[in-house]
């Protein structure tokens, strides 16, 4: 029998450091959580309960981002071959905080909401799945996969990227319930991750220029330098066949 | 808006893990499928459903989803008496909006009652009989709504 149990005390362990705002681990904890209930939720075949942590795993993945955006991880730093080492730009990183801190504000509505202690609740009442049923679903993700990636080699549009990035960490979560092998999909979601950041971080400068924002042309290149990288790297192992 | 009050399926006498975790019966999730297709038969579709986060409620939701056009959401407020949360919950709708909403008796009598008749005491009013379905039209507040029908599960499978 596979049960939510550990994903479920995942989720409520790092909700108090999710509120408190003090460790950005706290929030990205809630999202991961989320987002492996949900899958879960779709190995047992349920319909109910995905709604409510899709809205979870959005205002936590909203705060997430920023975070992430606003406090690169130890010895990560944007490297170009021209410029070299290049540092959040400071006009953008106090937009970006201001950002965050709105973001937080809505986190920490919904933290607090009737909705979630609703939703954690229900996730206690449901029984563990039977393994055979959550196996024969498994197909339905490894499917979704081929499909995705069949998209994605047709179009080579980022957006069909994003679309198997998610079909893939399904498939991935959905096989670690099932404690089948997946190191081959962990490596492709580092690649596709490290890749997502910097479209993550285009995005929101894309948006604070629109807003009127001071260009930031150096960073701007560093992050197009490091989107490329990461498709030419993801399109190589995609290519090759390595996820498979 | 359109509100329909739906009771849970007929569920398990008990649960090793007490009332809340107490699951639909097998005869009471094959009774609702025909419910359920009884009211596709009718044409209803939800552009939300809200459910209590009682097992049973879970399951009956879960079975409602193929009607459901719009998202889903578990409240705490169907799986206690209804009160003001729950009204200002279903405020925030408009006229064309069809809501489903999967709880437990006496509360969804009460509800009802309140909404219907301005008074959550008249439920007994009402026989909601495990699912079952009302049908209430209006704005969601006291003695704001009129009650266009009680279907029992039985008519509803008979469709």
């Amino acid at each position: 029998m596979i049960a939510p149990t550990r994903w479920l005390l995942h989720l409520e362990n790092h909700l108090p450091r999710a509120r408190r705002g003090d460790d950005p681990e706290g929030v990205h904890q809630v999202r991961v959580a989320g987002r492996r209930l949900r899958v879960w939720l779709e190995l047992g075949g349920y319909r109910v309960l995905h709604d409510d942590l899709r809205w979870l795993v959005r205002g936590a993945g909203k705060v997430r981002d920023l975070e992430a955006l606003l406090t690169p991880r130890s010895g990560e730093v944007l490297l170009t071959p021209r410029s070299g080492e290049v540092t959040l730009p400071k006009s953008f990183a106090a937009w970006l905080a201001e950002k965050l801190r709105i973001a937080r504000e809505e986190l920490l509505l919904s933290l607090d909401s009737p909705r979630l202690a609703g939703l954690t609740r229900a996730l206690h009442n449901l029984p563990p799945l039977p393994v055979p049923q959550a196996r024969r679903r498994l197909e339905r993700f490894e499917r979704r996969v081929q499909k995705r990636q069949a998209a994605w080699q047709a179009t080579r549009t980022l957006e069909d990227l994003h679309a198997l990035r998610r079909a893939l960490r399904r498939l991935r979560y959905a096989r670690e319930y099932l404690e089948q092998e997946v190191e081959d999909l962990k490596a492709l979601q580092e690649a596709l991750g490290q890749l997502n950041d910097a479209v993550v971080a285009l995005g929101y400068l894309d948006e604070f220029e629109a807003a009127g924002g001071r260009s930031a042309p150096g960073y701007r290149k560093s992050l197009e330098a490091q989107r490329e990288a990461g498709l030419a790297v993801v399109g190589r192992r995609l290519d090759s066949g390595s996820r498979a | 808006m359109q509100l329909y009050l739906v009771r849970h399926a007929i569920a398990e006498d008990q649960a090793a893990d007490g009332d809340d975790a107490r699951p639909l019966s097998e005869a009471g999730v094959r009774r609702f499928r025909r419910v359920v297709r009884g009211l596709k038969r009718l044409g209803l579709r939800f552009s939300k459903l809200y459910h209590s986060p009682k097992l049973r409620a879970v399951q009956t939701a879960d079975l409602l989803m193929g009607l459901v056009d719009g998202e889903s959401e578990v409240t705490p407020a169907l799986a206690e008496p209804p009160g003001p949360s729950l009204l200002e919950l279903l405020g925030g709708f408009g006229e064309g909006d069809r809501v489903g909403v999967v709880g437990h008796e006496p509360w969804l009598s009460q509800l009802a009652a309140w909404l219907v008749l301005g008074e959550r005491e008249r439920a007994a009013a009402l026989v909601f009989k495990k699912g079952g379905v009302a049908w209430l039209e209006g704005p969601p507040r006291p003695g704001g709504m009129r009650l266009l029908a009680l279907l029992p599960p039985s008519v509803l499978r008979a469709i």
